[in-house]
């Protein structure tokens, strides 16, 4: 029968010849006993077998410093019980020896009641020694005065073993467990041990890998306390499923060459590693993220700042300073910066969101995405009201322990990277910049700040449009500069970009907030907006002496030419009429049917503008913006002369189609206008970029 | 009796005047980024937060614990994690409460300490070394010396003479004139239970677990 011996002392064994591994002192009992186990398991020598059991000096000094009464060796027996990867050992009967009463020891350290479960047997020095005396004494019921020590080990070992797995051990884990503080701190790296690769690939990282954990993580999870916790909140299964490689593999590639800053206090404790394990290909080679994190001196000054508002809000926004330096594609947040010191500040008077709130200020459309152990529903409403794109919950313990696989968890946070870093929001991010271009560019400089000169309006049987008096047609034929349109521009584009980045974040949100806007609807508000714009560009400047009646027909829009019904188009400009004509689509909701060629159809139900065609708008409204247009010159194009800028009877009506009213709002369909405007070569540039703005957000979708 | 209580967190600062003050009125809670003066007298006790906070807030603990040692008993406690110069300061006057204390309200444990303390410890100088400690981290010198000296004889290795000299001051009879500890050899076992039951105060057998 193996009798291991755990004690620093030689004591005078009568009968028994244990087996005892040299002691090493460390600091730190939990690091002895993970040295101790390890060596113990893996020796070839003499490894554990899968029989024996345990002698444990209760008083046993394994740690340097430690003294006898601190009643070390109870503290070893907890973590045999409590380490999973000990195997059979765990559960082997442990004879436990003590100079000290077992009431004294109770009494001083109520947590020890492991001394009474099953599978421990208490003895006294120096009776002990004699140690078959000693078991008999305690056991007088059983029939071992017959027997030799020996045996008695081997009746002891096999029919008096621990069960640290069933619940009737619960009681002495319990009594002896302080639960995880409210400061998240132990909890987060609970969270971080199971999610890290190795954890999922292996069962025991901390003894089979442990150099691949963050120093943090390993010491916490070598902990007896982290051990009482995990055996109290039950086992977790991992495991690297075909999913989360996949799912890797594509948040890998969606993040090559991209920029993604990380700001969190416990970044160096294991979280930006773990990051950059998730966005790297492994392998020295394989980094092509870059994960950029503050100098943690910043956020030790700012916890110390805490204390004086100013002071604190002007390192804030030295750090905004600092990652606009750094052009992110994504900024990561953890929601408290200052750690435990900000635990009872409200989640909205939090540093990570006065930061988000800073960076929004300035970079309207940049992705956050927020880290938190927080699951509280008020967090999540407060990060929606902050314009955070995305949300996520650190995994720990207890209440942070979330419902899900930890495979679940990573593949979440994995999701959220890959959506922030990807099409809509790089699309996003380009029409940012175009809309930067406009704001900061110089005064006249756009097109439509200069007079527009159009070609005199014109049937294609060349008489005269009736009743156009000269000073309306000249007022029709030119369009005259307007320097202040530029901010009433951007004014108007502005809600438009932000109403889209509002919608791409409610098409992900997972809360129930009672009847938030749909993303459909606010979809329909962009194209709403559009007409704005064209509105404003091309709207009448002087109303005086024009007929009621073409003020009325719209600004792109024209009249009935009372003589022949012809319909004529007062303002030239095919690419702006095609905006109008889709927001009269959608700005007036009872016009929207499944005929649409824009409409998003759920469950044959129409339900608003798709996010395809919405891209697409936008695309094209950035382009027309943007590109610089030529004078409207007459010029030669394919087709039959004269068809410039006027429609009349016969053109453009589909087979059967003789109403031009309707025609007007089927008139959106894209195709209908791509054909006017590409018999024009001053829309080409225009065609140009509004197709490289759509096609980099195609592009990027598809995987 | 002079106590001073320096604590950045202002919450919990206050509470511990607060209970200070039932017991003296000189109490000195220090608000947080005040410079102590080096002329007034050196308090008899002093409270002192030894968490990462408090350093991250600008104090020294080393330089505190260094100001204050000579004259003062200082009873360290901690919200997170205690600085390393409280836990590896090997002064007895220097005493470090062993559990967590929440940074609002020190709890009932360091408040039922802190009146031990106050109680049992009237004048610095008339404090016996080695007390001060044992009552606020609950460390029993006699009970170690208990522990070492009769594991120490079963081992048959030198107890340590601090250990010996404290058992000998209350179990005189456990040794000879010459100050050496009587274990009659003969029987080891049943000397070493003998002692035992003295230093235990028991009444039971030797073959007892």
């Amino acid at each position: 029968m193996h009798v291991e011996l755990l004690d620093d002392c030689r004591l005078p064994w009568q009968g028994v010849n244990p087996f005892a591994t040299p002691p090493v002192p460390d600091d730190n009992l939990d690091l002895w006993f993970w040295h101790w186990a390890q060596a113990r398991l893996h020796s070839r020598v003499d490894p554990l077998p899968g029989e024996g059991l345990f002698l444990i000096n209760a008083h046993g000094r394994f740690a340097r410093g430690a003294h006898r009464q601190d009643l070390q060796g109870v503290e070893v027996l907890k973590h045999i019980r409590l380490t999973p990867w000990l195997g059979s050992a765990r559960g082997w009967h442990a004879i436990v020896y003590s100079l000290e009463p077992l009431d004294d020891i109770l009494s001083r350290k109520p947590g020890d009641l492991v001394l009474k479960s099953r599978g421990v047997t208490f003895l006294r020095l120096p009776s002990a020694l004699q140690l078959r005396n000693a078991l008999i004494n305690v056991y007088p019921r059983k029939k071992w005065a017959s027997l030799n020590l020996m045996e008695i080990l081997s009746d002891l070992a096999r029919n008096d073993s621990a069960a640290p797995n069933e619940r009737s051990f619960r009681p002495y884990v319990a009594s002896d467990y302080t639960p995880p503080d409210s400061a998240h701190e132990t909890s987060n790296l609970w969270g971080l041990y199971e999610m890290w690769p190795t954890s999922l690939a292996q069962k025991f990282p901390e003894v089979d890998a442990p150099g691949d954990l963050p120093t943090d993580v390993l010491a916490f999870v070598l902990s007896l306390n982290s051990k009482k916790a995990r055996w109290l909140e039950g086992e977790r299964t991992r495991h690297a499923d075909t999913t989360t490689k996949k799912t890797m593999e594509l948040l890998r590639t969606a993040c090559k060459d991209k920029r993604i800053i990380f700001v969190d206090d416990e970044a160096e404790r294991g979280w930006a590693q773990f990051l950059r394990l998730l966005l790297n290909q492994p392998g020295a080679d394989g980094a092509n993220c870059i994960l950029w994190t503050p100098d943690p001196a910043t956020l030790v000054g700012l916890r110390r700042a805490l204390t004086s508002k100013d002071r604190h809000a002007a390192l804030i926004k030295e750090l905004a300073a600092q990652i606009r330096e750094q052009k992110p594609d994504l900024v990561i947040l953890d929601l408290r910066l200052c750690g435990s010191a900000e635990f009872t500040a409200p989640p909205a008077q939090s540093s990570g969101m006065e930061l988000a709130r800073v960076l929004r200020a300035s970079e309207l459309f940049l992705p956050i995405l927020l880290f938190t152990a927080s699951n509280k529903a008020e967090t999540l409403q407060i990060s929606h009201s902050h314009n955070i794109d995305e949300y996520w919950m650190k995994p720990g313990l207890g209440e942070h322990r979330g419902l899900g696989s930890r495979e679940a968890d990573i593949t979440s946070l994995a999701n959220k990277i890959e959506y922030l870093v990807g099409a809509d929001y790089a699309w996003l991010q380009r029409m940012a910049l175009d809309l930067s271009a406009i704001n900061a560019a110089a005064p006249d400089t756009w097109w439509w700040e200069r007079s527009i000169k159009w070609p005199n309006p014109a049937r294609n049987d060349r008489r005269p449009i009736s009743k156009l008096a000269d000073p309306i047609r000249q007022a029709i034929m030119s369009q005259p500069a307007r320097v202040d349109v530029r901010i009433a521009v951007v004014e108007l584009l502005l809600p438009m970009i932000d109403a889209f980045r509002i919608s791409l974040r409610l098409e992900r949100r997972d809360s129930n907030e009672a009847e938030p806007p749909t993303p459909e609807l606010l979809r329909a508000g962009i194209f709403n907006q559009l007409g704005k714009l064209v509105e404003l560009i091309h709207g009448f400047t002087d109303g005086s002496g024009i007929p009621e009646e073409f003020q009325s027909a719209g600004t792109v829009g024209g009249r009935k030419d009372t003589e022949d019904n012809a319909f004529v188009f007062f303002r030239r400009d095919w690419c702006a009429f095609r905006f109008f004509a889709q927001r009269n689509e959608w700005s007036h909701v009872r016009m929207i049917d499944q005929n649409n060629p824009f409409a998003v159809i759920v469950s044959k139900k129409v339900s608003g503008p798709s996010k395809e065609n919405t891209v697409a708008a936008m695309s094209d409204a950035m382009a027309w913006l943007t590109v610089p247009r030529v004078d409207a010159v007459p010029q030669e194009v394919i087709g039959r002369d004269d068809q410039r800028f006027q429609l009349s009877l016969g053109d453009w009506l589909p087979a059967g189609q003789r109403d031009w009213t309707r025609l007007t709002s089927r008139a959106a369909a894209a195709r209908a206008f791509r054909e006017c405007m590409s018999r024009r070569p001053e829309y080409e540039p225009l065609i140009a970029k509004a197709d490289d703005l759509k096609k980099s957000y195609r592009k990027a979708t598809k995987h | 009796m002079r106590i001073t209580i320096i604590d950045a967190r202002d919450v919990r600062r206050e509470h511990l005047a607060k209970l200070a003050r039932q017991v003296t009125k000189d109490v000195n809670p220090v608000p947080f980024g005040t410079k102590i003066s080096q002329d007034i007298p050196s308090p008899d006790l002093v409270l002192l937060h030894v968490g990462v906070y408090q350093e991250d807030n600008g104090d020294v603990i080393a330089d505190l614990l260094d100001r204050f040692q000579p004259h003062s008993w200082i009873l360290c406690y901690y919200g997170g994690e205690p600085v390393e110069a409280a836990t590896r300061c090997t002064s007895l006057a220097v005493a470090v409460f062993p559990a967590p204390v929440d940074q609002d309200d020190p709890g009932p444990d360091l408040a039922r300490t802190i009146h031990k303390v106050l109680s049992m410890l009237p004048e610095r100088s008339s404090l016996p070394e080695g007390s001060f400690r044992s009552v606020v981290t609950g460390f029993d010198i006699l009970l170690e010396a208990k522990l070492d000296v009769l594991t120490s004889v079963l081992c048959n290795i030198t107890p340590l003479a601090d250990h010996l000299a404290e058992l000998r001051k209350i179990y005189p009879q456990a040794f000879g004139d010459e100050g050496e500890l009587l274990v009659p050899q003969e029987d080891l076992l049943q000397s070493v239970a003998d002692l035992r039951k003295l230093f235990f105060n028991e009444t039971s057998q030797v073959g007892d677990a």
